[in-house]
């Protein structure tokens, strides 16, 4: 590489500076909106991952019609009865409805002596003081939007619920449960065991479903197939199946947003073909002019070639920047809406920066190689004509 | 050393083949300065533009300095007109956005030189040009006559043999003109070969003259 070379390219880029700035501009934009949807698909990637990590791998539970019911307790000794299967922990949840407000609660019962069965939570309740919980019968922990909606209607520490039955239960708010903790949603509420089951108006002797592990994964089949087995109404979800479900959403998200980024590239590459092909007539004079001036076709490459490389490294920079700082210190407003939608299995993205070489190489496959032959072709197609013709 | 033979360049329009020039054989020796006489249309672009390097012949012989320059791959044709040849077009073509040093600069760019040796020959060919004085203009804000010695400099650059001017007279007034005449005649002393394009005929009165060739039609009149 000789240093009159890139002077010369130098001088030439920077003599075009209008021309070549409108390009750069929209180089940005589309590298900014690839690297935002792939920084953000990334995060919730994480964060899904992280929050399953914290899942039981199996749930069974009884089905009546297409809605789960809750469950005999002695489905338990059945469930050790399988061999692979080590501990069941039988659990207890449901959504308590404040009718005249439309909110509802997640009401979830712990056994507070069993915290191993409650991954998620085991850090939290390791760090309580138990005896001072149980000092009272009536202790609860709650998220931070059921401490927040307790605020504002005036409860002070003590909130009312009601069984199905219609008996009255007060309970009293203990601590409030840390945010951004995974398995901790804001609208939770945690009781011990048998105070969720009066809440909730289940039975004594039954519970909402079981969870369980079964660490080799490949005996995850058989053990479903088993538990099936057990009863005709008995569902069993494993993991997997969870992962899967994210998975296909994630497909489809992300196969829509790159088919919209696609089509926006080959636009943005056509006008740009457009450009160099015909419109740009000073730009066909100037290769001529060089060519004539006994440039060989190489070197008319070579300088066009690096000239589109400045302008890709150029708006790559400024453009995953750009991404980098909307999505992990914004946290992707507006855009997270647009891809999240209304769904309601998500996770909340935690947007942990992660760099990624492999993410940050494709962006850069993928924008510099259609840009560089948008401009590489229609010159290379200028240099091969004769000069003359050319400087017309 | 320039050597025509049966020289022909024609343009297919439709299914007919229009000749720019035909059968056109020619001889140009070295250090030789030759008119290239015509009016308008008569092919003289054409054949200049043959020698330069920078068009085919569609038939015919021509070599340059030995070389049978039709023939040679792009690589070599390229080689050929940046060492040999020397162009200033009709309309210059300049590279409007850069300065005028960066211009005549520019056919030195492929050579590997150093940034050393290219200023040396960059300022002594704007000396000879005698445009020095507007090293740092853009380009397009250059007058015509400017422009004109913004591109004799550029053709000067490498040092080329032959010198090769399309039309130079017309788009100049008379105090250009006579600046540009001045410059070929230090260029003929050099020994330079110049073919000038014209139908001014401002150029038949100058003594200097070896050959003028009278095209018409894109055949040659004698
Ligand atoms: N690319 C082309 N396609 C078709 N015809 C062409 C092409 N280039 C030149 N010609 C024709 O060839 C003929 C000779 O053109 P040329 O440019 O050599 O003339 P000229 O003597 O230089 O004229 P002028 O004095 O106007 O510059 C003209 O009739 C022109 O129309
Ligand atoms: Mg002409």
């Amino acid at each position: 590489m000789n240093s009159p070379f890139f002077r010369f390219l130098l001088l030439s880029f920077y003599s075009e500076k209008a021309k070549q700035i409108t390009v750069i501009i929209f180089s940005i934009i589309i590298i900014f909106i690839l690297s935002s949807v792939l920084f953000l698909s990334t995060s919730m990637h994480y964060s899904i991952t992280e929050a399953l990590k914290y899942q039981p791998d199996f749930i069974v539970q009884k089905m009546a019609g297409d809605r789960r019911v809750n469950i005999s307790e002695r489905v338990t000794d059945e469930l050790i009865e399988i061999p692979s299967i080590a501990k069941v922990t039988p659990r207890v949840y449901g959504r308590y409805f404040l009718k005249p407000l439309g909110k509802s609660f997640l009401v979830v019962g712990v056994d507070f002596f069993d915290v191993q069965s409650h991954r998620g939570l085991e850090k939290i309740i390791d760090n309580m003081d138990l005896n001072k919980f149980f000092k009272r019968r009536d202790n609860m922990l709650v998220g931070e939007g059921v401490d927040r909606f307790m605020r504002e209607h005036h409860y002070d520490n003590n909130m009312t619920f009601f069984t199905p039955k219609g008996k009255a239960i007060t309970l009293h708010k203990f601590a409030t449960l840390p945010k951004n903790s995974e398995l901790v949603s804001s609208d939770m509420v945690i009781v011990p065991i048998d105070l969720a089951k009066k809440i909730l108006g289940i039975k004594r002797r039954e519970v909402s479903d079981f969870a369980f592990n079964v660490p080799n994964i490949l005996e995850w089949e058989i053990v479903t197939i088993k538990v099936s087995a057990l009863d005709y109404d008995l569902r069993v979800i494993n993991k997997k199946e969870s992962y899967k479900a994210y998975a296909e959403f994630f497909d489809f998200k992300g196969g829509f947003f790159l088919s919209i980024f696609l089509i926006v590239l080959i636009s943005f590459s056509l006008i740009l073909y457009q450009r160099y092909s015909q419109l740009y007539s000073t730009e066909r004079r100037n290769i001529g002019v060089l060519r004539a001036l006994g440039w060989s076709i190489k070197d008319t490459l070579k300088l066009k070639f690096f000239e589109a490389l400045l302008v890709v490294f150029i708006s790559y920079t400024i453009g995953v920047s750009l991404a980098y700082i909307f999505v992990y210190i914004f946290h992707a407003p507006i855009l997270k809406n647009i891809f999240l939608g209304s769904s309601n299995i998500m996770v909340e993205p935690t947007f942990v920066p992660v760099i990624d070489i492999f993410l940050l190489s494709s962006i850069f496959l993928l924008y510099a190689i259609p840009f560089i032959a948008s401009v590489i072709i229609p010159v290379w197609r200028i240099s091969t004509t004769n000069p003359k013709e050319a400087m017309r | 050393m320039i050597e025509i033979k049966n020289l022909n360049r024609y343009y297919q329009v439709g299914k007919e083949r229009f000749y720019a020039i035909r059968d056109i054989s020619l001889s140009i020796k070295k250090g030789e300065f030759v008119l290239f006489h015509g009016v308008s249309g008569s092919g003289k672009t054409t054949l200049l533009s043959i020698i330069a390097g920078v068009d085919r012949p569609s038939s015919g012989m021509i070599s340059v300095n030995n070389e049978l320059i039709s023939k040679l791959p792009d690589q070599h044709l390229s080689r050929f007109r940046n060492r040999e040849i020397g162009i200033i077009f009709q309309h210059y073509n300049l590279l409007e956005s850069l300065t005028v040093y960066d211009n005549v600069s520019a056919p030195l760019i492929p050579e590997r030189l150093s940034l050393k040796e290219i200023d040396k020959r960059v300022k002594k060919s704007l000396k000879i040009a005698n445009i020095s004085h507007k090293a740092n203009s853009i380009a397009s804000t250059l007058s015509g006559g400017e422009k004109q010695r913004c591109a004799i400099a550029r053709a000067l650059v490498t040092d080329a043999s032959i010198i090769v001017c399309d039309e130079p007279t017309a788009n100049l007034d008379r105090a250009n003109i006579d600046i540009f005449l001045d410059i070929l005649k230090k260029l003929h002393k050099l020994n330079k070969t110049i073919i000038v394009s014209t139908h001014d005929p401002i150029f038949q009165k100058l003594d200097y003259i070896d050959q003028i060739i009278h095209l018409e039609d894109g055949v040659l009149v004698s």
